[in-house]
């Protein structure tokens, strides 16, 4: 597989033909005005101040003084793509990075699909967005040369200046930015060759980092409007819930109070929609938050009420101990167990999780006869629009929805309820609202992770490698927030490393059970991948260890020659295929890296693991030691990684340091219980997450090549789990099969 | 209802808020100083932190009644020397990811430095431990305090 291979799977002649038609009407409807002196809450993200002349699509601009900018329509949550496309376009228009200015795109159809989900930005983007940018380099070069009267290809451009190599002429881009303006767009701009990248895979520091630092950058909360007043909303406490009585007098009593505000409680299915509850309008937001503190609210609960963590986790045990769904099957695994010999039973345990961003979900809206428009930290801005357009039942063109930087995604801001609730309030109260959820309303009335349960049962041969595998997942299923009605996992969930398991085994039996949902399930950061990737990483541990083979030298022979696996129709068509060879070699890799195969001290335990989700390869080594006082600590944890071509490597290397961190914190701390429906945990203290004192040394190793790019964003985080529960396992702690691992 | 005389980035401003207000609202709501972030409530996770008179302070449970004649500074208001040098670091060690909690990392960090120079790795995570990064930046952030000491020693 080349870089260059054609994507299948999205049609990048349809993608650049839907920029170039819409190239006339930039993104030049954001309206808010700044309002206090010094302070603009838009400012990285107004469009272009000067009027472009120059727009051969809906991503690329040139202004008359030859100003480049670029409209990025990913959501830039700390994965870096505002930095990786503006690399990407002054790559293919011979610019320097900073020559580039940045502006973010409001939802609109017109950008593609906005939607900044599965770790793909990157991966669908990569050909597409040089596209834009190279089309631009032709039409400037080629207006150039008609004035020069010269062939196009005897020019060159670089730094914004086009050059005449034979005449030594030079013309800069707002010199005949109105000329190429006037050209017929190129059918197909030829890009850079790979060997020519000068910015592409190499490391940058973020754009937007300067803002960042200095307080400037602008998040959901952070928007400031003329009346605009500040909004907090007690929330259901059990999904379904409904209001029975309340008393806001001592509430409506609280100094700054302007109004409370009943709202809906959200009926299945729960899609985006507002949670519903009761919301307080305030002059700042503590006024709003003190409020809901004395307000008297009765609620009934309704049949989620009986919602019990410990109890859920018995249920999912007896489902996953009845026959499910079979949903892959090779060969006999009753026969291969029904021969006897040394077999292994495990079963592993996840629950829910929070996704818990820095940034609690916030958002700004101002109702007009106009429409709406919305600030908002969204990972899906089409999305927002059209939940919000559905909310205030306005068209969608009324609407819109300018993305904020976000303090954080990992898959909840995928999800504009608190967006709708914004656009409601503000409607209501007639002034522009800022909506601020509390951290205890994040954790408690979150999209949460699935939580899961799995048995794995296999038969392992005289060599000590299985012969037959069986593994049964059960989890409430994500479809459940779509479809009251979806019952267990769907090919889509189950493909995130359950029937795409790539061990070579003679008998197997891939089983799903049924399980009802009582809470919001959504997406989290590698979403089925996590539980699935600790199960199969720690039972493959837990064979090699009954066989008494090295876990490194298991996975490897299980893996078996480099070969590409298709596991579905889906599989046949797509460029992307698991290849064994891959996974084998990051596991080499980080083996070598974190000296795998040298002795290991008294007291100190490795663990390994390997998985392969979002098309890429990740091997993580984690090393522990066991204390004097008995406590263990984490001293330091290798990772490979195979993502195929990067382009901003500073920023892969940082997404898999992140991962660590995140897989830590969901390894050893993070759990979401319920109890009679209610979520228990609330703030950092219950939900606590991993902290400097505990961060070990993080080693990143990439694997350069030309492959296809694929996921960076998430497919860091699955292996930490298992291969951290293995070496705790080696420095003398309890098996950990159910996390969180508690004893850390 | 009262009015406060509170020295904010080396002005004295006049706000109207409830006794019981947080500083951390007074400056986000009241004076438009957006820099400072909200992330717990409860002094958990740092994101709050400003400094008062150069000690980092959770800005969530600090009411502003509390504040008296003592001098804060919030995230745009860091000007000095430390603060430069941090900056610089955070910028070359590419620090941040989402960069919500990053104000506040920088907060503690250059109340860090105020009081010590050359912090080791005990002194940073003393300083550190209570400003959560959900992105991780952690391994940068001690790797940038290191790199902005070992600056402000060369003149």
């Amino acid at each position: 597989m080349m870089t260059q291979a054609p994507f299948r799977g999205l049609d990048r002649r349809d993608f650049l033909k839907a920029g170039l038609a819409a190239g006339t009407c930039l993104a030049v409807a954001v309206g808010g005005n700044p309002v206090v002196a010094g302070f603009d809450p838009t400012r990285v993200h107004q469009p272009p101040a000067k009027e472009p002349v120059f727009a051969p699509n809906v991503f690329v601009a040139i202004d008359g003084e030859g100003g480049v900018s670029l409209t990025v329509q990913r959501s830039e949550m700390g994965q870096g793509i505002r930095t990786s496309f503006a690399m990407l376009l002054a790559e293919e228009l011979e610019l320097e990075l900073d020559q580039v200015k940045v502006f973010q795109a409001t939802g609109d159809a017109k950008y593609g699909n906005q939607n900044t989900d599965g770790s793909r930005s990157v991966r669908t983007l990569f050909v597409p967005m040089r596209q834009a940018a190279a089309a631009a380099r032709e039409m400037l070069v080629q207006a150039a040369a008609n004035r020069w009267q010269v062939q196009a290809q005897t020019c060159f451009t670089r730094g914004g200046v086009i050059h005449h190599k034979a005449s030594k002429r030079e013309l800069r881009f707002g010199d005949v930015a109105a000329d190429a303006a006037k050209l017929p767009l190129p059918e197909n701009p030829k890009l850079k060759d790979p060997k020519d990248f000068k910015l592409i895979g190499k490391g940058r520091s973020g754009i937007d980092v300067p803002d960042i630092i200095q307080g400037k950058a602008v998040y959901g909360a952070d928007v400031r409007l003329p009346g605009m007043v500040y909004a907090s909303i007690e929330h259901v406490p059990v999904v379904g819930a409904t209001l029975t009585e309340m008393d806001d007098s001592a509430a409506r009593a609280v100094p700054g109070v302007i109004d409370i505000i009943k709202m809906p409680s959200a009926t299945a299915p729960v899609l985006f929609k507002p949670l519903g509850g009761v919301a307080v309008i305030a002059a700042d937001t503590h006024a709003a938050f003190k409020a809901r503190g004395v307000l008297k609210l009765k609620w009934d609960v309704g049949p989620n009420g009986t919602f019990s963590s410990d109890a859920y986790q018995k249920s999912l045990r007896e489902t996953a101990s009845k026959p499910g769904r079979v949903v892959r099957e090779k060969g006999d695994v009753a026969a291969a167990f029904a021969k006897g010999g040394k077999q292994v039973k495990r079963t592993y345990y996840m629950p829910l999780l929070a996704h818990a961003s820095m940034e609690p979900p916030a958002a700004v809206a101002r109702v007009t006869d106009a429409g709406c428009e919305v600030w908002a930290p969204v990972q899906a801005p089409q999305r927002t629009r059209q939940v919000v357009a559905g909310a205030l039942d306005l068209d969608p063109s009324k609407v819109t929805v300018n993305v904020t930087l976000l303090g954080g995604g990992f898959g909840r801001k995928s999800k504009p309820d608190f967006v709708a609730e914004a656009a409601l309030l503000a409607k209501q109260v007639g002034k522009p609202v800022c909506l601020t959820w509390r951290r205890e309303d994040d954790i408690r009335h979150d999209y949460f992770h699935s939580v899961s349960l799995q048995t794995m049962q296999a038969a392992l041969g005289e060599d000590g490698y299985p012969t037959a595998w069986h593994h049964h997942t059960v989890f409430p299923s994500i479809g459940s927030t779509f479809d009251p009605n979806a019952r267990s996992g769907s090919d889509n969930e189950l493909g995130l490393g359950f029937t795409n398991q790539p061990y070579a085994i003679e008998n197997i039996k891939l089983e799903v059970g049924e399980a009802e949902a009582h809470v919001r399930i959504g997406w989290l950061r590698a979403v089925c991948n996590l539980f699935h990737a600790f199960a199969v990483n720690r039972f493959l541990d837990a064979c090699a260890k009954e066989a008494g083979i090295d876990a490194l030298t298991y996975r490897l022979k299980l893996l078996g020659e480099p070969r590409d696996l298709v596991f579905s129709e889906a599989d046949e068509k797509s460029p992307y295929k698991l290849n064994t060879g891959r996974l084998a070699h990051v596991l080499n890799l980080v083996a070598e890296k974190s000296g795998w195969k040298e002795k290991r001290p008294a007291g100190v335990g490795f663990g390994i693991a390997a998985h392969y989700s979002f098309m890429s390869y990740v091997a993580q080594a984690v090393r522990v030691r066991k204390l004097d006082d008995g406590s263990f600590k984490v001293e330091r944890v290798d990772v490979a990684l195979d993502c195929g071509q990067m382009v901003n490597t500073d920023s892969v290397r940082a997404q898999m340091e992140g991962a660590v961190i995140f897989g830590l914190s969901l390894a050893i701390k993070n759990e979401i219980t319920a109890e009679a429906g209610r979520v228990v945990q609330s703030n950092f203290h219950d939900y606590p997450m991993l902290r400097m004192s505990e961060t070990p040394e993080i080693q990143v190793h990439l694997v350069k090549n030309n492959h296809l790019p694929t996921g960076v964003g998430e497919p860091g985080v699955p292996p930490l789990p298992p291969a951290l529960a293995s070496a705790l396992e080696e420095a003398g702690a309890p098996a950990g099969d159910a996390l969180p691992l508690k004893f850390v | 209802m009262a009015a406060y005389k509170v020295n904010i980035n080396g002005r004295v401003e006049t706000v109207e808020a409830e006794p019981d207000t947080p500083l951390l609202w007074v400056l986000r709501d009241k004076m438009n100083l957006t820099g400072t972030k909200y992330g717990c409530g409860k002094a958990l996770c740092g994101a709050c932190t400003v400094h008062l008179n150069g000690v980092a302070t959770r800005s969530c449970v600090l009411p502003v009644s509390g504040v008296g004649e003592n001098k804060v500074v919030t995230i745009e208001g860091l000007k000095d020397d430390n603060a430069t040098r941090l900056q610089q670091s955070w910028i070359k060690h590419n620090v941040p990811q989402c960069g919500y909690c990053q104000a506040g990392q920088i907060m503690s960090a250059a109340a860090l430095l105020a009081s010590n120079n050359k912090p080791d790795d005990a002194a940073i995570d003393a300083a550190m431990n209570g400003n959560i990064c959900r992105c991780g930046t952690y391994q940068r952030i001690r790797a940038a305090i290191k790199d902005a000491a070992a600056q402000g020693d060369t003149p």
